[in-house]
């Protein structure tokens, strides 16, 4: 167990750099995600933790020991591949069992920790097969199992559900959860997948283009995005956003397609440098759930009218997609809701939920 | 007709074709199974009848009679063991070196290797007869196990670093993680897993080995230092009856009998997919 801090932490493949000056303090018995687009650098950063690359620039230490120089193998981790990466030539016993006898473990100990894992995870009648003969599923196990019986300072996991099918993930999602609130263990976990990253970290860490956006508990992280990408990677549907003009009549408004939507004294409260944008251009954003399907719900001048694109049923609500201006917006509206695709509907914005950003440097404005 | 048989028809078309080639590589070898058998007064009667009149082993007989057989046995078996030990202790880290570690002139290397067979080993006779009568390594095991060893580095390197490079790098570094050094991830990740490749470039170093016949011949002179295929080669000038013929039979079954065994031995390591299971996908 131990906490893990991100020094300035920079990897340059040649000309490629795959993390820029990356800092990050993860704490002790922490559950921190890693999450972004494919490409933006987890994986490298994850393995630079681990000691399976090298670090450019930085440091990295694990617990209070500087890990920079120190190999893989000394650093008391364990990690969970993304394909398993199990041993062919093992048996599932052996598999869990072999960094413990490398680490000279005596053999009733390894047997017994061997066993524990298998049970937990619910593999125990699977330990004498080799990993050819398992599913998905069981070989996704097998590689936590391997993982959590060398009881490590740290886990490291890099996208390990992203094999599964889908209802297979949402269940080891859960188990996975609760293992780390049984083990109390530091775990970084890396997924490209902002719901998992949303329902399973303590933390999110939120990175593009090699660079770490915003780290922050997920709630926070949703409802105060720093900037335009996290605001639109982090919650699904996406948040919409529309060019809009900041005006001023007895109040702040935002005018979107000749449409004037008031600004609550509330929110011109909050955002201490909106005045800075009066009659300038920003990027106005709202979650499709802060949008509802009816006339003056949040109170007067927050509604506009608009003709429906699509309509699609989830079952407990509808997504509604339609045109303003020409933003393309989608709102999540009951079940219930009378919407129809090709007819014009009204519309009202939860103005006390909105977000706006900086049209050239796309950073909330506050 | 419906699609089932069809199907069928396709199966009997295939099968056919397999026994087809089956037969056409195994005629030769089983007619000179059959003349191994055949009694001399038969010989000099029917010549080689591909079924035998009488099994006999006189020919056999008259084989192991030669005072040198036994060293020429000797002679083949170390030359080919040692070869493909060398062969592989040497190939293994450099093929794993070439696929994985990065340093420069990494990739020009690697195809470079196999520019070495561009020279026809006829053109190599000469200098490779000078340089080993220098070394005065002529009519010496070591000579002859230097010179194959030559001639199956290469395609070993360049063989298993192809294997070596398509196992998934995951592997190896699960292994690190786990507690292996970069040495401990060869040994016990990496090689166990190899198998097949490993096989198969013993297999390739040992037949070469024991059936190369030019350099044989040329570094080897001395009757006992002979390797059995030029000592089969050489009978003719040696004994000129019709025991010569029956003697190249005995002698050639005997010859194929190693690298025939070998091959059993050594099929149940090229069973593919020997990783399936490994990694996902
Ligand atoms: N071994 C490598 N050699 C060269 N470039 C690499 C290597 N590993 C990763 N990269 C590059 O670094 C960037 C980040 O990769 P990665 O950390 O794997 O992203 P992610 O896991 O977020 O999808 C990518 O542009 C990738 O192409
Ligand atoms: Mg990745």
């Amino acid at each position: 167990m131990a906490r893990v801090v991100l020094e300035n932490v920079t990897k340059r493949f040649g000309s490629v750099v795959a993390v820029n000056n990356a800092s990050l303090e993860i704490k002790d018995k922490e559950f921190v995600v890693l999450v972004g687009p494919s490409g933006c650098g987890k994986s490298t950063t994850l393995r630079m933790i681990a000691g399976l690359e090298e670090i450019s620039e930085g440091n990295i230490y694990i617990g209070d020991q500087l890990v920079n120089d120190i190999p893989p193998k000394d650093r008391d981790i364990a990690m969970v591949f993304q394909n398993y990466a199990l041993y062919p030539h093992m048996d599932v016993y052996n598999n869990m069992a072999f960094g413990l006898k490398l680490r000279k473990v005596p053999k009733d100990e390894i047997d017994a920790r061997v066993r524990q894992a298998a049970k937990m995870l619910g593999i125990e009648e699977l330990l004498g097969r080799r990993p050819k003969a398992l599913s998905g599923g069981q070989r996704q196990r097998v590689a936590v199992g391997r993982a959590i019986v060398r009881e490590p300072q740290v886990f490291l996991m890099d996208e390990p559900l992203s094999n599964l099918d889908a209802k297979l993930r949402v269940q080891m999602r859960t188990e996975l959860v609760k293992l780390h609130q049984r083990l109390q263990t530091t775990m970084i976990y890396v997924t490209h997948d902002q719901t998992e990253a949303m329902t399973m970290g303590d933390r999110i860490v939120v990175m593009k283009d090699a660079v770490i956006q915003q780290v922050g508990e997920p709630l926070e992280i949703y409802d105060n995005p720093d900037n335009v990408f996290v605001a639109g990677f982090i919650g699904s549907p996406a948040m919409n956003f529309m060019e809009a003009r900041v005006g001023y009549d007895e109040g702040f408004y935002l005018e979107v397609d000749c449409h004037k939507l008031k600004v609550p004294p509330e929110v011109e409260a909050r955002l201490a440098s909106l005045g800075d944008y009066k009659d300038r251009k920003v990027i106005f954003g709202i979650r499709p759930e802060d949008i509802k399907d009816e006339p003056e719900s949040f109170g007067e001048g927050c509604s506009i009218n608009a003709v429906v694109d699509v309509t699609e049923p989830m079952g407990s609500e509808i997504y509604v997609y339609f045109t303003l201006g020409n933003a393309e917006l989608v709102a999540r509206v009951p079940a219930t809701s009378g919407v129809k695709a090709g007819k014009s509907h009204p519309f009202s914005f939860n103005m006390n939920k909105l977000h706006v950003f900086d049209i050239e440097t796309e950073k909330a404005i506050r | 007709m419906d699609r089932k048989t069809g199907m069928r028809l396709g199966d009997v078309l295939k099968n056919f074709g397999t026994y087809l080639f089956t037969a056409l590589f195994f005629f030769p070898i089983y007619w000179l199974l059959m003349a191994s058998f055949v009694g001399l007064r038969d010989m000099v009667a029917h010549g080689f009848p591909l079924v035998p009149p009488s099994f006999t082993l006189e020919s056999y007989r008259l084989f192991f009679k030669h005072p040198d057989v036994w060293n020429w046995l000797w002679n083949s078996i170390v030359v080919a063991l040692v070869s493909t030990g060398i062969s592989l202790v040497l190939s293994i880290p450099a093929a794993y070196a070439l696929a994985r570690l990065r340093f420069r002139g990494r990739e020009l290397m690697g195809r470079l290797i196999l520019f070495t067979y561009i020279v026809p080993s006829v053109l190599l006779l000469v200098p490779v007869f000078l340089v080993m009568t220098k070394l005065k390594l002529t009519n010496t095991l070591q000579g002859l196990i230097l010179t194959h060893v030559t001639f199956s580095l290469p395609f070993c390197i360049w063989m298993l670093r192809g294997f070596f490079a398509s196992i998934p790098s995951d592997l190896e570094d699960a292994g690190r993680v786990d507690g292996c050094s970069r040495l401990g991830v060869i040994s016990r990740i990496v090689l166990p897993v190899s198998g097949p490749g490993i096989a198969a470039a013993a297999t390739f170093t040992f037949t070469l080995s024991w059936q190369e016949y030019l350099f044989a011949f040329t570094l080897m002179s001395k009757q006992n230092m002979k390797t059995l295929p030029v000592a089969i080669a050489g009978f003719p000038a040696e004994v000129m009856d019709q025991v010569l013929w029956a003697n190249m039979m005995a002698s050639s079954v005997i010859a194929t009998l190693p690298v025939f065994i070998l091959f059993l031995y050594l099929e149940k390591y090229f069973v593919q997919g020997l990783t399936a299971g490994a990694v996902k996908g």
